[in-house]
């Protein structure tokens, strides 16, 4: 039983790794969007830093950025699907 | 050459789809004629159900004979797998043996049930499915719908389907950019060497220049 606890901790710890370098990615790949754009849009250097500033503010309150969290959702929704038919159908 | 490019997938594929067709649970609708044990000496494959804390040359096996509806046998055995591969946490093999007799019926009088199993049937192997579970079924004809194997494989095609988009993006975005630029500099490279060699071509190459300086100045060749 012990076993499959730790089974579980170590594929929590798997998602977890793969869910902060996707986060990270995102956050990055965002940013280099902003930065193109400032850059596109041929602005002022000094605004840079607040324009980028507020770019990621609305990321961070974006789906997108929420729907990363699915990384543990998922895994976790088809074990307990699969658990589910396996004994009660 | 061309036959290498499809080769190594194809034997990916082939060796992960077997994997699969014997590790998740399939239905048969039968009749069961009867139920044996029998020693059965350890062989290499599928006794890697034996608790991993014993070593033995022998172990007992139950065995669930069944019938098809036309008549063919079809003999499952029905053993434990414990907490090792496939994971089916099956405990119950005892169980199980008392239901599948329980439900043991004639020709006269068929009384059709629904094993599931995983495994397979390979007589010049010695092989059985292993049943893991017996039911009634509503008649020799009911339609079984595998919901364990189709939520399964929807659930694999998602995961596949979300990481090679994933994967997609990354080459689009990252790798893209960066091989055209590898390929316009290369050509930016052609286009000067191509340039020089024709100068060159036009004006002669430096060390025949360099003998024309030798030759009397009516002689020369420029």
């Amino acid at each position: 039983m012990l076993l499959w606890v730790f089974r579980l901790v170590i594929i929590f710890a798997i998602l977890s790794v793969v869910y902060i370098a996707l986060s990270r990615y995102y956050r990055w790949d965002k940013k280099k969007e902003l930065e193109n754009r400032f850059k596109a849009a041929a602005r002022d250097e000094s605004e840079k830093e607040t324009f980028i500033a507020e770019g990621m503010v609305g990321y961070d309150r974006s789906l997108k950025k929420r729907l990363l969290l699915g990384v543990f959702a998922l895994p976790l929704f088809i074990i307990f699907g699969l658990l589910f038919i396996a004994n009660f159908m | 050459m061309q036959i290498i490019k499809w080769l190594f997938p194809s034997i990916l594929i082939i060796l992960l789809g077997s994997f699969l067709h014997y590790t998740l649970p399939g239905k048969d609708l039968v009749r069961v004629v009867g139920s044996d044990v029998k020693r059965v000496d350890t062989s290499t494959f599928w006794d890697s159900e034996v608790p991993k804390n014993e070593t033995r040359s022998t172990r007992d096996v139950r065995f669930i004979n069944t019938v098809w509806p036309d008549g063919t046998p079809r003999v499952f055995r029905n053993e434990d797998t414990d907490w090792s591969w496939p994971p089916y946490l099956k405990f119950d093999s005892g169980n199980l043996q008392a239901e599948a007799q329980s439900l043991i019926s004639t020709e006269a009088a068929p009384v059709w049930v629904v094993v599931t199993h995983y495994g397979w049937r390979i007589p010049i192997l010695t092989l059985f499915p292993n049943a893991v579970d017996i039911r009634r079924a509503t008649g020799p004809d009911e339609l079984l719908i595998p919901w364990f194997n189709i939520f399964f494989f929807v659930s694999l095609g998602i995961v596949f389907f979300l990481i090679g988009r994933f994967l997609l993006r990354l080459k689009r975005r990252h790798l893209d950019p960066t091989l055209d630029e590898v390929a316009e500099a290369f050509d930016d490279f052609t286009e000067a060497a191509e340039a020089a060699s024709q100068r060159t071509r036009e004006t002669g190459s430096k060390f025949s220049r360099w003998l024309d300086t030798w030759r009397a100045k009516d002689k020369r060749k420029k």
